[in-house]
């Protein structure tokens, strides 16, 4: 193994890099995207999500207003700015993107409502927007359950009120005036015990806190970082395939340099890739949710460290593959069950008990928590040291042998 | 020089290469002709180390490819029949790289690019990423990758498919300027025409077996003075082949349904009897073809197949 070899296969391998663009825009965007989602989606007290509600009411009756009233309250405007319109134009501005969603009050609905039969109301949410329509759908679902309380607290009145709207004339001023205000003091009571339950489901964080403390984000970074890595590993990995049927391999076999030297070469290019990639979104991480950028140097080392490893794992399947489509399938069915279990798309403390367990020990998850640590300060220098150690000789073994397969079997078409 | 004694080469119950032997001296080109399927990829496999023989021994320049390998390897060049170039990187950093392969580096290494570039016509766009050229580029650029490190021995593995006539030429005359210094070449080929040219020694191949070897001359001996005259028309072959076998000095090579292969000596002064032969047999000859003797001759004799021109 000469060492000028090995420079020139790291050189030859950083340039053909650098000419899939596509890729490297796979690699770094996949993760900065989804990064930015999850930002989105959780968002924390920087930007909460207002939906845009627009209602068209073809019932226009008492309780439609009621519910409308309800829609203002102060429980539901946090979240909720409602707008009325009708059906046509409501759509409209949906299809034009520029609502959250359009609620449509049907005619019938104050019937079914003081009748306790089903009130059906239309949601029409916008596709381009997920967490919105969301938290309406969520909003009402609480109001059918404000309904549903009203009608155990307030079924006096509510039945007045049905005695009152089943004749044809409209109830009183005075009767509404009264009925709303009793509304409005029920609310105010049960308010607190309905709506926290439904905030909480968009705010799991807040609540119960499996997470000791670290904002939710913070433990989303490692996640969306390793994301980026595995696809990244398997992209790096399946161009063994590339080298194989350019017949450079074979060539290789008749030179006097050792497929090793090759290999060695070609590692350290994916090793600059990782970590050109994992130092662009760690830095755009760290800065967006405040980690000292002091970790940045330890965290990068470990993330070049892990991806290669997770290089040459993609690569001793793909060395080991009958073909590249059938090496692709394999690491296809890995590369997304490693990320869920891993904690990719959600981190392992809000995981259910046996999959934290399963997903700590994925080698991305095991890899992923080391990473944790650094971020958060919360590791020392013989953890690291050690995590290392481990790394660097799995690396090695399966560098090894990756490299004889290589050599051997596989550089034979 | 290569030396390949008694090599075989089976993949399972199958022989691609069956007890071969032969010798290519420094600064001759020998010629392995054969048509698809013949075995000459295996047998460079075998020379060139990529594959293991499964009997018999191969010396390159006195080093056995199996117990000496990298000694071997290291005065070895291979042109592999298909290209075996990065497609994505320039020319210059292909022929970097497999100069650095060869354990080549520093000045050395870059002063040899710039003359393979320059030996290859390809200064001028060797920069450009290898994608962009054309089939004949590609092909020259496969060439001098193999001769970066000035190989002792050069292996080409048809090294003219998909090659236009200027890229042949310039391909013939890299290959004759090599063997100008002294390397020994192994050129194999399904094109007789460029095994006449650039030949020393030749070898026909076919089934895995070496079915006749030497230099030109003595395989146009072997052919001797005799035309190959191809007949078609109305008859039976067999019928033919039974009118027209008795005849002196007259050989039939192949026949089958309305065609029959004849060699015969001085055939265009014969037609006349040979027709004649033919019509009193019951048949009628539409069509004859008439070749010189030949290398393509002589492979027809020996295999009755004909070699794609
Ligand atoms: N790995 C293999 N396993 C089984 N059979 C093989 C293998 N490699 C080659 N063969 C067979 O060995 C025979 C010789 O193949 P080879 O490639 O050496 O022929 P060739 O003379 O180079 O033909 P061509 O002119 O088409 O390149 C063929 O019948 C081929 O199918
Ligand atoms: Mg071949």
């Amino acid at each position: 193994m000469t060492t000028s070899f090995v420079g020139h296969a790291f050189r030859k391998d950083l340039s053909r890099a650098f000419m899939d663009r596509a890729a490297l825009a796979l690699y770094l965007g996949v993760p900065l995207i989804i990064g930015l989602m999850i930002l989105l989606l959780m968002g924390g007290e920087r930007h909460k999500p207002v939906a845009h509600l627009l209602i068209a009411d073809e019932d226009n009756t008492t309780v439609s207003g009621l519910f409308k009233t309800l829609l203002r309250s102060e429980q539901v405007s946090d979240f909720v700015r409602m707008e009325e319109t009708d059906r046509a134009a409501g759509r409209e501005t949906i299809d034009d993107g520029e609502a959250s969603a359009l609620l449509v009050i049907p005619e019938g609905f104050q019937g079914a409502v003081l009748r306790e039969s089903q009130a059906q109301l239309e949601l029409v949410t916008n596709p381009a927007e997920t967490i919105k329509p969301k938290i309406l759908t969520v909003s009402m679902e609480v109001l059918a359950d404000v309904v549903f309380y009203l009608h155990r607290i307030l079924g006096e009145e509510i039945r007045k009120i049905a005695e009152n709207v089943d004749g044809d004339e409209a109830p009183s001023d005075e009767a509404i005036a009264e009925i709303s205000v009793g509304i409005n003091q029920v609310m105010r009571k049960v308010g607190k015990y309905i709506f926290p339950p439904a905030i909480v489901v968009e705010a799991v964080t807040d609540e119960k806190d499996p997470t000791g403390g670290v904002p939710m984000t913070q433990l989303m970074l490692p996640g969306i970082i390793f994301m980026g890595l595995l696809l990244m590993a398997q992209g790096l990995g399946s161009d063994v395939w590339t080298e194989k049927t350019t017949g450079a391999l074979s060539r290789m076999v008749s030179a006097p340099n050792t497929m090793a030297a090759l290999l060695l070469g070609k590692i350290l290019a994916d090793a600059v890739l990782v970590f050109a990639v994992s130092c662009v979104l760690l830095t755009v991480g760290m800065l967006f949710l405040d980690i000292p950028l002091a970790r940045l140097p330890i965290a990068l080392a470990w993330t070049t460290l892990s991806g290669v490893t997770f290089v040459l794992m993609f690569m001793w399947i793909f060395v080991h593959a009958r073909t590249r489509r059938a090496g692709m399938v394999v690491t296809n069915g890995l590369v997304y069950p490693l990320m869920m279990l891993g904690g990719s798309f959600f981190p392992v403390e809000v995981m259910p008990a046996w999959m934290g367990t399963v997903g700590r020990v994925t080698p991305n998850g095991w890899s992923l928590e080391r990473l944790k640590d650094i971020l958060i300060a919360r590791t020392d220098a013989t953890t690291l040291l050690a995590s290392t150690a481990v790394l660097l000789t799995v690396a090695l073994v399966i560098f090894l042998h990756t490299a004889a397969r290589m050599g051997g079997p596989f550089a034979r078409r | 020089m290569i030396e390949v004694e008694r090599l075989r080469k089976s993949y399972g119950s199958f022989v691609a290469v069956d007890d071969v032997s032969f010798t290519v001296q420094p600064g001759k080109i020998f010629g392995l002709l054969g048509p698809n399927g013949a075995g000459k990829s295996t047998a460079i496999g075998c020379i060139s180390g990529l594959l293991q023989p499964t009997e018999g021994r191969v010396r390159v320049n006195g080093y056995d490819v199996v117990k000496e390998g990298k000694a071997a390897k290291q005065g070895l060049g291979v042109v592999p029949q298909e290209l075996s170039l990065y497609e994505d990187v320039s020319a210059t950093e292909n022929l970097l790289f497999w100069g650095a392969a060869y354990g080549m580096r520093g000045s050395e290494l870059k002063g040899r690019t710039h003359d393979v570039l320059t030996y290859t016509g390809l200064l001028d766009r060797a920069e450009e990423p290898v994608k962009n050229y054309s089939g004949g580029m590609k092909r020259r650029i496969n060439f001098g990758c193999a001769i970066m490190h000035r190989p002792k021995v050069l292996l080409l593995d048809e090294p003219t498919v998909g090659v236009d006539p200027q890229s042949r030429v310039r391909l013939f005359e890299m290959v004759k300027e090599q063997v100008a210094h002294g390397t020994s070449v192994l050129y194999t080929t399904h094109y007789m025409q460029e095994a006449e040219l650039l030949c020393d020694e030749l070898a026909i191949f076919d089934h895995g077996k070496l079915i006749a070897d030497g230099t030109l001359e003595d395989l146009r001996g072997m052919v001797g003075e005799k035309d190959i005259l191809r007949l078609a028309g109305n008859f039976d072959a067999e019928k033919a082949r039974a009118a027209l076998t008795p005849l002196p000095d007259v050989q039939v090579v192949t026949a089958e349904s309305d065609r029959i292969r004849l060699s015969v000596a001085d055939a265009s002064r014969r037609l006349p009897e040979l027709f004649e032969a033919i019509t009193r047999a019951g048949g009628e000859v539409r069509e004859t073809t008439l070749s010189q003797p030949s290398l393509e001759t002589l492979f027809l004799k020996l295999t009755g197949k004909e070699l794609r021109r």
